[in-house]
C-alpha cells in the first residue's frame, strides 16, 4: 500500500468523529468540541506530511470527543449538573466511530514512520523505488497487524459482554484483563527470545 | 538490548487509559473495546519487536585491475525483528557504481527472510581496499519501538592493480639510438647461458668456463682462456617516480601520477622480458613507508616487487618542494650506473629543484630522461566544455617551452600526454632513449 494511500485512510477515519460530533442534534458545545477535534485532524495531516515533525495533534484529536462522552452520560453529569447534550444512541455510534478512529490512529503512525524512514533512505542515497515497495510491504504489514487487532478486540468485546455466568464488574473485568495480557505478553516474549538464542 | 517505549507508544497507551477513564466515568461498556483494541495492538506489535538478528555474505572480488567491472552478491538473512532493515554494503573511495546500489531497503514481517542482493561496481584506481563491517539501521514496524543501529563484521579485502599494457616483443624492437658503448652493465645478476666474449682467466672463475680448444690454440705459453657469459638484466634501469603534488593535477582516479604508474609497470614489464635490470626510486617518502627504493633486478618476481611498492604511491603536498637523494638510492646509482627514467610532471616551481637532483644523478647514471607528463587531456576530459583550457594549453606549452631549455643541459625532456599518445608509442620513443 502507498503512503499516501494509508494518509487518505488515516484522515479519513480520524475524521469521522469529530464530523459525527458536528452533525448529530446536541449543543453549542458539543459542536465547538466536534470541530477542535477536526481541526486538530487536519492539523495532525499537516504535521505528519513533514517528516521529522513531532506530531502530538494525532492523540489530541481524541481528547474532544472523550470530553464530549464524559459530559453527556455517568458521574460527571450527574454531580455536575451539566450535560452537552449528546443523545445515548449517538454515543454509540460515537463509541463505534472512535473503535475506527483507532485504527486511523495506526494509519497515521505508520505513514509516519514510513515517511521518516524514506526521508532518511533518501538522505543517503537509497534506490527510490526499492524504498517505495518496501515502504508499502511495511504499510500493508502495519495496518494489516491494525486490522487484526481491531478484530480481536471485538471478538474480546463480544466475550467479555456475552458471558453472563461471570458476573463481575465491567471495571474489573478490564483491570483484570489487562494485568492477565500484560503477564502473558511479556511471558510470550521472554520465551520467544530464550527460543531463539538456544 | 533494552527495549525502550517511545513517546508514540505512550501516546498510544494514553489513549487506552483515557478510555479506560471514560469507561469508568460514563459506565459505558463500549469504552472497554476502545481500550482492548490500543492494548492488544501494542501487545502484538510488544511481541514482534525483537533485536533484529542479521547475517550478511558479501561475494567481493580480492584481485582486481583498474576499470575492471564486476558484480557484487550480498545474501541477507534475517531471522527476527520485523521491520525495516536499512543495510550498507560495501563500498570503496575510487570505485564506481554502475548498476544497483549498494545501499539498501529490506522489509521484514514475521517470516524469516533471505534476500539476494546484486549491484555492480568498477574500479576506478589503483589501491588495496578493506571494508571491516556492513552496518544496518532497524526500523521496528510502526515506530512503536526505537530504531536500531548494527554492525555486521565483514572481511572484504581488494586490491586493485593497475592496468598495464602488455607490449608484444615482435612489435617492438628495444632499439637505442646512442651511439654509446654498452658499458653500463650491471655487476649484478647470474651469468645466463649467452656467450658473450673469451678472455684470459681471472682467480675466481669456475673451471668450467675455461675454453679449453681457445686455450690450446692460442699457444702453450699463453693465458688460460675463459669464456664469458652475458649477465642476466645486463643493463640497469630505474624509474624515479615524482610523486609531488604537480602529478596529482585531475582527479584522484585520473592524473599524471596514475598515468606515469601504468607507464612505469608497462615499461618495466617489456624490459624485464628483455632481461634488463629494472628498479624504482619514488623521489618523496609517503608515511609509513620506509623504503623508497626497488633494487633494479630481472625477472617477473621483480615486476611483482616493483608493482607492490608503486601501489604504496601517493604524491604529497607541494611545499616545499624538495628532491632528496636518499643514502640508499645514492648507493644503487654508484653500483649500477643505470639509465633514470625520471616521470615528472613539469611545472614552474618544480625546474629549479629538478635542475638540482638531474646534476647529482648525472654522476652517476649514464643518462637521464624526463618524461613529462602533461594533463591537458585529462582537464579536457573533466570539463571538455571549458573552452578557457584551450587557452591555459597553449599557454602552458609555451612556458613548457622555456622550462624545457632550461633542463635540455642536463637531461632530455620527452612532453607525454597520455590522453593523446598512446602507451606503446611513447614506450617505443622511451626505448630510444635506452642504453
Amino acid at each position: 500500500m502507498r503512503s499516501v494511500v494509508l494518509l487518505v485512510f488515516a484522515f479519513i477515519f480520524l475524521l469521522l468523529p469529530g464530523l459525527f460530533m458536528l452533525t448529530i442534534s446536541g449543543s453549542t458545545f458539543s459542536i465547538a468540541l466536534g470541530a477542535a477535534s477536526v481541526l486538530c485532524v487536519l492539523g495532525s495531516v499537516y504535521f505528519a506530511s513533514r517528516p521529522g515533525r513531532k506530531n502530538p495533534l494525532k492523540f489530541i484529536s481524541f481528547l474532544f470527543p472523550i470530553f464530549a462522552i464524559i459530559l453527556s452520560k455517568g458521574y460527571v453529569v450527574k454531580y455536575l449538573h451539566f450535560t452537552v447534550g449528546i443523545a445515548a444512541a449517538d454515543l454509540g455510534n460515537l463509541f463505534d466511530l472512535l473503535f475506527i478512529a483507532q485504527l486511523g490512529l495506526i494509519a497515521m503512525m505508520s505513514y509516519e514512520t514510513s515517511n521518516a524512514i524514506r526521508k532518511v533512505a533518501t538522505e543517503n542515497g537509497y534506490d527510490e523505488l526499492e524504498l517505495t515497495a518496501e515502504t508499502g510491504k511495511l504499510n500493508n504489514f502495519s495496518f494489516g497487524i491494525g486490522l487484526l487487532g481491531l478484530g480481536g478486540a471485538f471478538l474480546i468485546y463480544l466475550f467479555i459482554t456475552s458471558v453472563p455466568t461471570l458476573q463481575i464488574n465491567p471495571i474489573f473485568a478490564l483491570l483484570l484483563f489487562g494485568l492477565v495480557y500484560l503477564g502473558l505478553s511479556r511471558f510470550l516474549a521472554r520465551s520467544r527470545r530464550r527460543g531463539s538464542q538456544a | 538490548m533494552e527495549k525502550s517505549w517511545t513517546k508514540s507508544l505512550l501516546g498510544f497507551l494514553a489513549i487506552a487509559a483515557s478510555f479506560a477513564v471514560v469507561a469508568f466515568l460514563s459506565g459505558s461498556l463500549e469504552a472497554a473495546l476502545l481500550v482492548i483494541f490500543p492494548l492488544l495492538y501494542v501487545g502484538i506489535m510488544y511481541i514482534l519487536d525483537e533485536e533484529g538478528s542479521i547475517q550478511v555474505s558479501v561475494d567481493f572480488p580480492t584481485k582486481l585491475n583498474v576499470g575492471d567491472e564486476f558484480e557484487v552478491n550480498a545474501h541477507v538473512s534475517i531471522s527476527r525483528g520485523a521491520g525495516i532493515f536499512l543495510l550498507e554494503l560495501p563500498y570503496f573511495d575510487f570505485f564506481k557504481l554502475l548498476d544497483g546500489s549498494n545501499v539498501r531497503v529490506v522489509f521484514k514481517g514475521v517470516r524469516h527472510r533471505n534476500y539476494d542482493l546484486t549491484y555492480k561496481m568498477q574500479a576506478l584506481r589503483r589501491g588495496s581496499f578493506e571494508w571491516k563491517e556492513i552496518k544496518y539501521t532497524y526500523n521496528p514496524t510502526m515506530g512503536i519501538l526505537n530504531t536500531r543501529e548494527g554492525k555486521i563484521p565483514c572481511a572484504v579485502k581488494v586490491e586493485v592493480l593497475p592496468r598495464i599494457e602488455i607490449l608484444r616483443k615482435k612489435g617492438l624492437r628495444i632499439r637505442s639510438t646512442r651511439l654509446n658503448p654498452r658499458n653500463a652493465r650491471s655487476r649484478i645478476g647470474p651469468a645466463s647461458t649467452d656467450f658473450d666474449s673469451i678472455r684470459a682467466y681471472t682467480p675466481g672463475d669456475p673451471y668450467r668456463t675455461i675454453n679449453w680448444k681457445a686455450t690450446a690454440r692460442n699457444s702453450s705459453t699463453g693465458p688460460i682462456l675463459v669464456n664469458q657469459y652475458e649477465r642476466e638484466g645486463l643493463h640497469s634501469t630505474v624509474f624515479a617516480i615524482d610523486n609531488s603534488s604537480p602529478m596529482r593535477q585531475g582527479t584522484k582516479e585520473e592524473n599524471p601520477l596514475e598515468s606515469g604508474i601504468k607507464l612505469v609497470l608497462s615499461f618495466t614489464n617489456l624490459l624485464l622480458n628483455y632481461q634488463y635490470n629494472v628498479g624504482v626510486w619514488v623521489m618523496q617518502k609517503n608515511r609509513g613507508i620506509r623504503r623508497d627504493v626497488i633494487m633494479p633486478g630481472s625477472g617477473m618476481e621483480q615486476y611483482l616487487r616493483i608493482r607492490r611498492r608503486v601501489m604504496l604511491v601517493e604524491t604529497i603536498k607541494f611545499v616545499p618542494q624538495v628532491y632528496s637523494i636518499s643514502r640508499e638510492f645514492a648507493s644503487v646509482a654508484r653500483e649500477t650506473v643505470p639509465s633514470i627514467f625520471l616521470l615528472t610532471s613539469v611545472v614552474e616551481a618544480n625546474v629549479i629543484p629538478l635542475k638540482k637532483v638531474i646534476k647529482t644523478l648525472n654522476t652517476a647514471s649514464s643518462n637521464i630522461v624526463i618524461v613529462d607528463v602533461l594533463p591537458f587531456s585529462i582537464f579536457a576530459r573533466i570539463s571538455p566544455y571549458d573552452i578557457s583550457a584551450l587557452y591555459t594549453e597553449g599557454f602552458s606549452r609555451k612556458a613548457k617551452k622555456k622550462m624545457y631549455s632550461e633542463l635540455s643541459g642536463l637531461a632530455e625532456v620527452i612532453p607525454w600526454d597520455p590522453g593523446r599518445t598512446s602507451y606503446g608509442k611513447i614506450i617505443s620513443r622511451l626505448t630510444m632513449s635506452l642504453r
